[in-house]
């Protein structure tokens, strides 16, 4: 298909609404829930029916091609999650579908062989599928709120696939890339946030216009999904969980993880980078272009430093996994740079880079699942793949060998292999961006890149050299290396993939390539221009010459320096020198800067409560004392009525004395007078009786008084109450204080704020 | 907006009350119709909520006055869509609870209590929602702070009765700063009747103690720093029905009382005026931060969900400080949200509990295998409260998110992830341990499967899977529910 025709189907074709991608993503996972139940109850189909799934979810995923050809399929579900769920595949997403439906195929179908010994096979299927359900969600999913979505689940579903063994290795490995990946989610979030504030939409279409008109820095929103599209792609320097990751993961996993999920990272960061934050009239010159324009030159740099980055790591490593892991972080860092490119020319020349990175995904997943396939192989007689261990293979499994040496050819950019294609495309790309892009740095970035090309031909020769070359253990001399039939078919399907691709490079390139970069804004007569690229000139045709010669020299180098075996401090390591202190940090601040807080807050609730208990205790002195004070007034009381008493019996005296005082009155009164006169005689019986009536009234008020004091005692007495009734534990005396006091503070404060 | 006059509120209120007597008397008497009566009347009172859902939706509200307790204070009530959507939330759990009591208290002591306190306390809480006035609700509230007292101390151990002491005094200190607000509300606007117009319209220094007091007697309740330190210790003490409740519930009535005070006393737009929301943001994101990072070093799993509680808590407070329409929202989903996702969790934590007798988090690897259901349910609820869509906890930090952005405070979008991967870092390890800790498993694994009963399972299983159903689904009752109040509250609550 030529580029304008893909154009014009483009501009004039509308949506067409279907359910396909939506079938294709929730067919994998309606699959996982039927091999859940096949592993309960009928394990013997249980990796059929895996199988099955993914040959169906492959067959759903090409019938999206025909559409894809006439216009955009979409379909939308408006309210679920509140924001609605909207499916769309153009010409990208179908190819990144296709790639990783044919990859997860004929992963499972290795996984059926790879995993027959292993522990809970069940759970590994049902996740095996549900990834893919997932990964196809991002892929096909048509704004950023879908994406998000199934990218969290991707993120999560791979987890558990990762720590299969569930060695302790491998449990570490995995929380490392889960922490990662949802911090990576979070930092996503974050950006698509600030989006979705501003414009109003998540669709993926170009908006940068309305993204600077809503005053969006792009300088803060894109590192945000480069940070989360690039710690799922292994970028630099948040590749650190990637290397560990692969070295647990079983093979399966592994050729997945290098063909769908890094490049569902690659998706995104094509996605926002060259759609989403391009102007929506293609070549505009709006204002904002200049910025993403710099992103974009950063971003070639990043790609080149994780290709370095890469690459010194998979030379320094001795596990075949682990060296084809760092393998892979150095070619994302060709398909970062090829993105970068892309950004950075944009509209005029970006063209080169997009399609040799799109090229260089497709190679990658071809060549890496391969790989991982081979050692595989060989892990499941050996059970080791240390290359200083496990030597001369080549022996024992010559198609093994042979397969590996043509994967070998193909990621080393061998003429005549595919990646020697998109390795050339890629290179255009990065002169171009010297050329018209006027920066003279990447003329420097030129030659890193040839540089970055002849350690792969090195860490691959020591990967071949050790694994393949060499002389058997003697445990191994005596196992019989017997390859599945399925395995050495699905090795020998990959050579064949890879050499078709070599010889006819036009056909991936016009039919697949050019095709999905329609969709994007790119000048046509560039666009046309890369698809009629030869990459068969001589000036192509030298740069792998120069390439193997500068590996050769280098290999030479550093097996004479012994630097294969060479073991790097720790210190030296991104993840001593940044993520080891960034976590120390963070939960020296958070958890224990929360944790002493809490403390701290908790110790000073106590200590108020000790206060108050104090003063409590206080008011309990306070309160004895009044009680003495009480105690105290009785006894004055009854010292009173004493001396009541006492004055009393004084006045009786009184009385008394006067009585008989009186009496000797009448005593003499009668000597003094015998004649007997009445009136005397009465009136002296009447003082008599005068006298006794005062002696009675005299002892009726003695009564009184006695009994007064009795009374008062007894009083004093029953309102002292029991002392346990004041108990201070008592809660209900405490709120009493405490409202009281509350109350009078409250009632202080009205009136103070009315009257004053 | 139309006014009607229904004795429904009063039924809902008194029913349960009417009832709890009914139990304590039959209790006597027969064991199983102490239960069923328990979950009878639970399941009357959510259908009762759920018969004014018509009314409701039609944008009536219904006040009934029903006495006065004292001159000019009455006991009266007043049901619009907020306190709808709270009393079906509550009511629904409850019900739920109730079901997973009968298997869980069954091996416990003094179920004779628990079952009338269970049942009183559903009847406060559905009194504080629907209060007509602040005085309502101050009695209702401080009825039900006191009398869940009884289910914090349950274990009567000697843990249990600090934490019940702790609780009780800082209730007791929360009320009287409750009835200080309450008072100076009425002091300064002569009533305390909730109702579409705001009680105070002037700022002042009396105003703002009503707030500081309101502040604090609602925030002790909502677990708000630095009034929270009594939740870490009394949640985890209770028995799991009851914290299910105590978390997942009441500490909600905190939220909703210092909604109403917002709206109906000062008035969202007063508030804003008067910047007193930016106490309520401080405090809530240092709730926020503070309640995720100390949870990661909490061992006991019920503590570590305790302090969860007080992060979620955060959230909803920092909804309440931002105050734009998206936000408002967020926060009240979130109250639904965090509803389901802690009494999952909290369920969970006492199956594991009541099967194992293991609490501390270190203990709990390889039980997915012993309990795979439980560990389930657990591990949705858990994935919900990290935030990882489609599960509500996802939605409401979104709608939470948004409202921050409109609100043009990206900061607050920042708090919210930060405690997104704390709570990720808290959770996760839990179910990592317990689904692949231990021994590598083999095919047929030699655990035995130990679940806890059905009647457990199932309130357990609905609760879970209602925290994916209400991220997921396109016609979604409680975040519907959620914008509906929402809107209402900013109309001005007319």
């Amino acid at each position: 298909m030529s580029f304008a025709a893909a154009q014009e189907i483009n501009a004039t074709t509308e949506t067409i609404t279907s359910l396909l991608p939506v079938v294709a993503v929730l067919f994998p996972l309606a699959g996982s829930v039927l091999v859940l139940l096949a592993g309960l109850y009928a394990e013997k189909f249980r990796s059929a029916l895996a199988v099955l799934t993914a040959l169906v979810t492959f067959g759903l995923v090409l019938a999206i091609y025909p559409l894809v050809q006439h216009g955009t399929v979409i379909y939308h579900f408006a309210d679920v999650m509140e924001y609605g769920l909207f499916f769309r595949a153009d010409f990208l997403s179908f190819l990144f579908a296709a790639l990783f439906a044919g990859s997860w195929l004929l992963a499972t179908i290795y996984a059926t062989v790879y995993m027959k010994k292993e522990a809970s096979q069940t759970r590994f299927y049902v996740f095996l599928l549900s990834t893919l359900g997932h990964c196809l969600g991002v892929v096909l999913s048509g704004d950023l709120f879908s994406l998000f979505l199934f990218f969290e689940l991707m993120t999560f579903s791979s987890y558990v696939l990762v720590i299969h063994r569930q060695t302790e290795q491998a449990i570490r490995a995995g929380t490392i890339m889960i922490y990662m990946g949802v911090a990576g989610g979070l930092s996503l979030l974050m950006g698509i946030f600030m989006l979705y504030w501003g414009v109003g939409t998540l669709e993926l279409a170009p908006l940068l216009e309305e993204i600077m008109a809503a005053g969006i820095n792009p300088l803060v929103v894109i590192p945000l999904f480069i940070v989360g599209f690039g710690i799922k792609m292994g970028m630099a320097p948040l590749h650190i969980w990637l290397p560990r990751a692969y070295e647990e993961a079983p093979s399966p996993v592994n050729a997945i993880s290098s063909a769908a999920m890094l490049k569902a990272g690659a998706y995104g960061m094509i996605r926002i980078l060259t759609m989403v934050f391009t102007p929506a009239t293609p070549g505009a010159a709006v204002a904002g272009v200049e910025i993403v324009k710099y992103i974009g030159f950063a971003i070639i740099w990043v790609g080149i430093i994780t290709m370095l980055l890469g690459a010194t790591l998979a030379i320094l490593q001795n596990n075949a996994k682990r060296i084809l892991g760092c393998s892979s972080i150095s070619q994302m860092g060709y398909i970062l740079m090829g993105i970068g490119v892309a950004t950075f020319l944009g509209y005029e020349k970006g063209a080169m880079g997009f399609a040799g990175s799109l090229y260089h995904i497709i190679n990658h997943s071809v060549f890496k699942a391969a790989l991982f396939m081979m050692v595989g192989a060989i892990y499941l007689t050996t059970l080791n793949v240390d290359i200083t261990k496990v030597r001369g293979m080549f022996k024992k499994v010559p198609l093994v060998a042979v397969t590996f040496l043509i994967a070998y050819a193909g990621i080393g950019g061998i003429p005549g292999l595919n990646g020697y294609v998109s390795k050339t495309i890629l290179h255009h790309a990065i002169v171009d961006a010297h050329k018209y892009g006027h920066a003279q740095s990447l003329l420097f970035a030129e030659k890193l890149f040839v540089l970055a090309s002849a350690m792969t031909l090195v860490y691959f020769a020591k990967l071949f050299e050790g694994l393949f070359l060499g002389r058997t253990r003697p445990e191994d001399d005596e196992k019989s290396f017997k390859v599945s039939w399925v395995i050495k078919s699905l090795l020998i399907l990959y050579s064949g993939i890879i050499l078709a691709i070599g010889v006819f490079p036009e056909f991936v390139l016009n039919r697949l390539v050019i095709p999905a970069a329609a969709g994007f804004s790119f000048d046509p007569k560039n666009v046309a221009y890369v698809a009629h690229v030869n990459v068969w000139a001589w000036q192509d045709l030298k740069e792998p010459l120069i390439v193997f010669i500068l590996a050769a020299v280098l290999y030479l180098i550093l097996d004479h320096a012994r630097a294969f075996t060479w073991k790097p401090p720790e210190w030296l390591s991104v993840e001593f020198m940044f993520y080891l202190p960034l976590t120390r940090f963070f939960f020296q601040t958070c958890c224990r800067f929360g944790a002493s807080f809490d403390t701290a807050i908790n110790q000073t609730y106590m200590k108020s409560g000790k206060v108050a208990s104090a003063m409590c205790t206080y008011i309990t002195s306070f309160d004895s004392s009044i009680n003495d004070a009480y105690e105290k007034s009785g006894s004055v009381a009854r010292k009173i009525v004493n001396q009541t008493e006492r004055f009393d019996s004084s006045i009786n005296d009184a009385y008394e004395k006067s009585g008989s005082v009186a009496r000797n009155f009448v005593n003499q009164t009668e000597r003094f007078d015998d004649a007997l006169n009445d009136a005397y005689e009465k009136s002296g019986r009447t003082a008599k009786r005068l006298v006794n009536k005062t002696a009675e009234l005299d002892g009726a008020l003695d009564d009184a008084y006695e009994q007064s004091g009795y009374r008062s005692r007894s009083l004093w007495d029953r309102m002292r109450g029991r002392p346990s009734d004041w108990n201070i534990k008592n809660l209900n005396f405490d709120s009493l204080l405490m409202a009281l006091m509350l109350g009078l503070f409250l009632f202080i404060l009205i009136y103070y704020t009315k009257f004053a | 907006m139309r006014f009607t006059s229904s004795f429904l509120p009063v039924w809902i209120v008194m029913f349960p009350m009417v009832m709890t007597a009914v139990i304590y008397y039959v209790e006597q008497h027969s064991e199983k119709m102490r239960n069923a009566l328990a979950v009878g009347t639970s399941l009357v009172t959510f259908l009762s909520v759920a018969a004014l859902y018509p009314y409701i939706m039609a944008g009536n509200i219904i006040e009934y006055k029903m006495f006065q307790l004292l001159p000019s204070l009455d006991i009266s009530f007043r049901v619009d869509i907020l306190s709808f959507s709270l009393a079906l939330l509550s009511s629904f759990i409850w019900m739920m609870v109730a079901i997973y009591s009968l298997d869980y208290m069954c091996k416990e002591h003094g179920c004779n209590r628990y079952y009338p306190v269970l049942i009183i306390t559903l009847a406060s809480c559905m009194g504080i929602f629907m209060a007509g006035d602040l005085f309502t609700l101050f009695v209702f509230f401080e009825l039900m702070s006191l009398i869940s007292y009884v289910l914090v101390v349950h274990e009567e151990t000697v843990e249990a009765l600090r934490a019940g002491y702790k609780y009780l005094i800082m209730t007791i200190i929360g009320g009287l700063a409750l009835f200080f607000g309450i008072i100076i509300t009425f002091e300064l606007a002569g009533t305390v009747t909730l109702s579409g117009a705001t009680l105070i319209k002037e700022p002042s220094t009396l105003a703002f103690f009503a707030f500081i007091s309101f502040l604090i007697g609602f925030g002790m309740k909502a677990g708000m720093f630095p009034l929270h330190v009594w939740l870490p210790d009394a949640h985890p003490v209770a028995p799991s029905p009851a914290s299910a409740l105590l978390s997942g519930i009441m500490l909600k009535t905190g939220a909703y009382g210092l909604l109403r005070v917002i709206f109906h006393v000062f008035g969202f737009e007063f508030m804003q005026r008067e910047g007193w929301t930016v106490i309520l943001a401080v405090v809530a994101v240092i709730t926020i931060l503070l309640g995720s990072a100390v949870a990661i070093t909490q061992d006991d799993l019920k503590r570590r969900l305790a302090y969860s509680s007080i992060g979620q808590m955060g959230y909803i407070l920092l909804g309440m400080s931002i105050l734009t329409e998206r936000a408002l929202i967020g926060n009240i989903f979130h109250i639904f949200s965090h509803a389901f996702m802690k009494s999952t969790l909290f369920l969970c934590a006492g199956a594991i509990i009541l099967k194992t007798g293991k609490r501390s988090i270190k203990e709990l690897g390889g039980i997915g295998k012993q309990m795979p259901f439980t560990m389930f349910a657990f591990t949705l609820a858990a994935l919900a409260m990290i935030g990882i869509p489609p599960f509500n906890g996802f939605l409401s930090k979104w709608t939470l998110s948004l409202g921050a952005m409109d609100a043009g405070v990206p900061f607050y979008v920042l708090v919210l992830l930060l405690s997104s991967l704390l709570n990720g870092l808290y959770y996760l390890p839990i179910i990592i341990s317990a689904f692949f800790g231990g021994e590598p498993g083999h095919e047929h694994d030699h655990v035995k499967v130990n679940e806890a009963g059905y009647k457990m399972l199932i309130p357990i299983a609905i609760l879970a899977v209602s925290c994916l159903l209400f991220g997921l689904l396109p016609t979604n009752l409680p975040f519907d529910l959620s914008r509906v109040a929402a809107e209402f509250l900013l109309r001005g609550g007319q």
